[in-house]
């Protein structure tokens, strides 16, 4: 058990491997979101009530999706560090904070120009826009809790611990649309249920998903790659690879 | 094709405004973490041969060590 544990932990072992995997993350997730962004925005049939404004679903609820996915990772990461000191686990936590606050943005954003024409206005405070809100504040105070130690561990740990309170907001927003009346409308999609439209709508929407899934590992791997070089400037392998010409793009 | 011609494509029927804003950003943000990675690993490795080179002209200055770790 320990070996392994010592083996996933080490940058080293990271890396290596994680050059291997990464040019496939980047070039299926890019088939994959520019595939879906093609057939979402000119072959999917446009919706009978919301005419062609419909088609804003295949980049907001992508990125909606994965600004929660990425809180998930970066906490999950976050105890793993603060339990076990895997300093690799805080190099992933930090890589993934930018690109999750980005998504949390994109879809508010994305949501704030869909809501002028369906609903007739861009902003309401109702529980899910606003916990979402409230989520792309959370990542904005990790991010900034990170830069203002003096020493990069206590930094960290902070980070961790501002990660790990801020959970408590991801069932606030899946459930927010249940347990409060909100504008918002409730899950479009569920696991146990067939979905409510035809599947010429939703298959680009889940290549879409699915695309943005594997850019954001694409983003995590290669940020955190990056940290490891920045950690680590001087060690033996880093100087060998790029002796060795090997970049591991 | 779900629209009559290609300019009702671009003009989305009416909705252009807010459909390819919409796209820009978020699919905008995609590329914008591609590009920044990428560009930052090229700085870094730049970096680290740098460092490499100053140390072979001065070899008492920082030698390599095997965890590299710095704080």
């Amino acid at each position: 058990m320990w070996p392994i544990i010592h083996k996933l932990g080490s940058p080293k072992w990271f890396y290596t491997m994680s050059g291997r995997w990464l040019p496939f993350l980047w070039g299926i997730g890019t088939i994959l979101v520019v595939t879906g962004s093609v057939w979402g925005l000119a072959f999917a049939p446009p919706d009978y009530q919301q005419g062609d404004s419909f088609r804003i679903l295949y980049v907001h609820v992508p990125a909606a999706i994965l600004a929660q996915s990425c809180f998930a990772l970066m906490a999950s990461c976050s105890l793993i560090f603060l339990v076990w000191r895997i300093k690799l686990a805080d190099m992933v936590a930090g890589a993934a904070a930018p690109f999750g606050a980005a998504m949390t943005f994109s879809a508010l954003f994305s949501g704030a120009i869909w809501g002028v024409p369906t609903w007739g206005t861009w902003w309401v405070w109702d529980a899910r826009l606003t916990s979402m809100l409230l989520l792309l504040f959370l990542y904005l105070g990790i991010m900034a809790l990170r830069g203002a130690f003096a020493s990069r561990d206590g930094g960290a740990r902070a980070a961790a611990i501002l990660s790990l309170v801020g959970v408590i907001n991801l069932p606030i927003i899946k459930y927010s649309v249940v347990w409060w009346n909100t504008l918002h409308q409730g899950a479009t999609f569920s696991l146990t249920e067939k979905p409510a439209m035809p599947a010429s709508m939703w298959l680009p929407l889940l290549l879409m998903v699915v695309g943005f899934y594997l850019l954001f590992a694409a983003v995590t791997v290669a940020r955190t790659r990056n940290e490891i070089i920045r950690r680590q400037p001087t060690a033996r392998w880093v100087r060998a690879l790029v002796q060795g010409g090997r970049n591991g793009l | 094709m779900a629209f009559e011609s290609l300019a009702d494509f671009w003009a989305m029927n009416g909705y252009a405004v807010y459909v390819w804003p919409a796209f820009g950003v978020v699919l905008g943000s995609l590329v914008a973490f591609a590009l920044y990675s990428l560009l930052e690993q090229r700085r870094l490795l730049r970096h680290v041969a740098a460092l490499e080179r100053r140390e072979r002209q001065c070899p008492t200055a920082r030698p390599a060590t095997d965890d590299g770790e710095t704080t």
